[in-house]
């Protein structure tokens, strides 16, 4: 089937898995939202549960799950061919990749833009797994849903990228190199630990207890773009999935993608690039260059002759403007006119984190109603 | 030798669960306000207690460097961008009409205890912003330069920093660098203040010593990017010397700042010299940023023991 639709990554989280988890009692309208969604996506929801002043450590984690399980039937209801938990049982992408890996400390909030932060760890130490990370959220995925699943993972670049490099940065200094060669040498040897030592089990595992689909998320991709730092980075996709067989994608966005290639082509084993691009087009209905003109990176992969297939993001999920079927269908149209239908997927930009429920269902709704238009006009 | 500041100044952890809180609605934008109000305050009298004499507001309540502007006539709200090769972002400017100021864009957010007002150059403006309007980037140089100038006018502060990170991100040709410079001109034609061109995340060599023909009085140079010993010396103006890493959560040594600005001084011989950051503190957690202003603010006094 052409345009299969999928989400790319992780969903907000409702008060009542948030404040669960930090120990904090709910009150009624926490408890009201979630007997909202459950009825909604006819999940049952234990309001005896909920209702607990003191939760124990298995409340919480009944908690976790049922917000896992409510993120699944969203996606489900919604009428996603290919869905995952909304990343609901991490913290985020990235600081629940580093907690899981030995080697960081976390130094404190740095503002990414607006009101939204991460909290930046700082390496300390030679970088190797502490536990496997998504391991058991696949499992309950897996016994909850008969759809499609693809499970998202933190690529090793952009947790280096991310991260504060002090341990590799101070250990290259001892050597007699020039201050570029230097740096570049400890960026490698940081990305590379942590694709062998921490993505490759990780994914192993994943491999091992089902998983047909992965995509790595390497959304700071183009914050290095010189030749050597792209081959580095091809490079480290490479070592983590090397030795193992999947269907493997990438996801990059807000990025500078023509500075990518051609070295992300190197990436032999990725059959699928998922990018933002809504963010960047206009919101007029048509087919055309001029209205499409946020797809004009489409390009870059007809250029250069990439065999594989694309996601399309269609939604920009930093603004709350719902975009129509129909203008689904003309973007995912003048995707499937750049790179032929066969290798168009559609999907949000990125993840829905920043938008509420409702209006992130709304958004996955009408995509599914436009990508079901696209199809039938092909 | 006086240290400073150079732009955008980390939240608190407790102004960063205001805002949390704030865009789950469980405070009120007043609240929110008061919070910003808080780290304000502190900023402000971490910058007196640390002997600075140009105090920054921080752009704590800006958004982005770029995002007052938005505000121009002419100008909307574009797409989220990454800002240069960091993991933060900035909404880039759309430019639907021509760029005219018509009312103060900073009014309100601007910091009557500051005396320091940081703002994008024409040059970097020009690379950043998305253009559905202009034909060429070297008329939304000058308009924008014209309203830079109206909005300078408008705060009457006695130090102005056009920040230009693109001039060394990504360096103009030469006719662009000599339009550049003209329009950087025309930005603070009649404006009665210290002015000091910053660039950032780049090395300066490629513009150099060309750079030297901006009319302010200060260059800011990011010598964490640049390599001092590929510059001549003969450096016609004030320096600022970036010297503190606002991308690593490792503290200077204020004894290293002190050597290398020497070092600088002797190799470079400009007018005057400054020690700063190499780019905004905000790249990094509250708590780093005070360290590494106590760094450069004893770094300052070494200095000025050894003079």
């Amino acid at each position: 089937m052409n345009f299969k639709t999928q989400e790319i990554g992780s969903i907000d989280k409702l008060s009542f898995r948030t404040k669960a988890a930090k120990g904090k009692p709910l009150n009624e309208r926490d408890i009201a939202e979630a007997k909202a969604w459950g009825a909604k996506l006819n999940v049952p929801v234990d309001e005896k549960l909920l209702s607990k002043k003191e939760k124990t450590k298995d409340d919480i984690l009944a908690i976790r799950d049922l917000s896992s399980l409510m993120a699944i039937r969203f996606f489900e209801k919604s009428g996603l061919d290919i869905v995952y938990d909304g990343e609901q049982k991490r913290i985020e992408m990235y600081q629940h990749a580093i907690q899981n890996s030995n080697g960081f400390n976390f130094v404190g909030h740095v503002r990414s833009f607006d009101d939204k932060y991460y909290n930046i760890a700082s390496c300390e130490n030679h970088v190797s797994m502490k536990n496997l990370f998504h391991t058991d959220e696949l499992k309950f995925i897996a016994n909850n849903t008969k759809r499609g699943i693809k499970v998202p993972i933190t690529g090793a670049a952009t947790l280096a990228y991310w991260s504060d490099n002090k341990y590799y940065i101070e250990k290259w200094a001892k050597e007699n190199l020039p201050p570029k060669k230097r740096n570049l040498s400890a960026r490698r040897e940081f990305i590379l630990d942590l694709a062998r030592n921490v993505l490759r089990p990780n994914i192993k595992s994943l491999v091992e207890n089902g998983a047909t689909k992965i995509q790595i998320d390497e959304p700071a991709a183009s914050m290095f773009i010189s030749k050597e730092d792209l081959e580095i980075f091809a490079e480290s996709f490479n070592e983590s999935v090397k030795g193992i067989n999947c269907e493997f994608s990438m996801h990059i966005c807000f990025s500078d993608y023509g500075a990518l290639f051609p070295q992300i082509l190197e990436m032999k084993k990725c059959s699928e690039h998922a990018w933002e691009f809504a963010n960047r087009d206009s919101t007029k209905l048509g087919g055309t260059k001029e209205t499409r003109n946020g797809y004009s990176g489409l390009d870059y992969f007809k250029e250069y002759g990439f065999e594989g297939n694309v996601g399309l993001g269609v939604i920009n999920v930093h603004s709350n403007f719902i975009p129509s079927p129909e203008l689904i269908r003309d973007r995912v149209l003048y995707g499937a006119s750049v790179l032929g239908p066969e290798h168009i997927l559609v999907n949000p930009d990125c993840g829905l984190r920043t938008r509420s429920w409702d209006i992130a269902f709304e958004m996955l709704s009408g995509m599914t109603k436009g990508a079901e238009l696209a199809r039938e006009a092909v | 030798m006086q240290a400073f500041l150079t732009g955008a100044y980390p939240h608190s952890e407790e102004l960063v669960a205001a805002h949390r809180e704030h865009a789950r609605k469980r405070i009120t934008k007043e609240e929110l306000n008061k919070a910003v109000g808080k780290d304000l305050e502190a900023l402000i009298r971490l910058q007196k207690v640390e002997g600075f004499k140009q105090i920054v507001d921080g752009q704590l309540d800006w958004g982005d460097l770029l995002r007052p502007f938005s505000k121009l006539y002419g100008i909307e709200k574009g797409s989220l961008t990454r800002w240069y090769n960091n993991n933060t972002f900035y909404w880039a400017p759309r430019v639907t009409g021509k760029i005219e100021w018509k009312d103060s864009v900073l009014k309100g957010i601007l910091s009557p205890n500051a005396n320091k007002l940081i703002v994008p150059g024409p040059y970097t403006f020009s690379l950043l912003c998305e253009t559905p309007f202009y034909r060429n980037r070297d008329e939304i140089m000058f308009d924008f330069a014209k309203a830079l100038n109206s909005e300078l006018k408008h705060h009457k502060v006695p130090y102005i920093q056009i920040s230009e990170p693109s001039l060394v991100f990504s360096p103009p040709d030469e006719n662009t660098l000599e339009k550049s410079i003209d329009a950087v001109a025309e930005a603070i034609k009649g404006i009665k203040a210290q002015t000091l061109l910053q660039t950032y995340f780049g090395p300066i060599e490629a513009i150099y010593p060309a750079v030297l023909e901006y009319p302010v009085d200060f260059i800011g140079v990011d010598f964490i990017e640049t390599d001092v010993n590929a510059l001549d010396s003969g450096f016609a103006k004030g320096l600022a010397c970036g010297l503190v890493n606002s991308r690593t959560s490792s503290i200077e040594r204020p004894e290293d700042i002190a050597e290398q600005a020497n070092n600088i001084e002797e190799k470079l011989e400009p007018n005057e010299i400054f020690i700063c950051p190499n780019a905004d503190l905000d790249l990094r957690p509250g708590w780093v940023a005070e360290k590494k202003i106590a760094s450069l603010a004893s770094a300052s006094k070494i200095i000025g023991e050894l003079a």
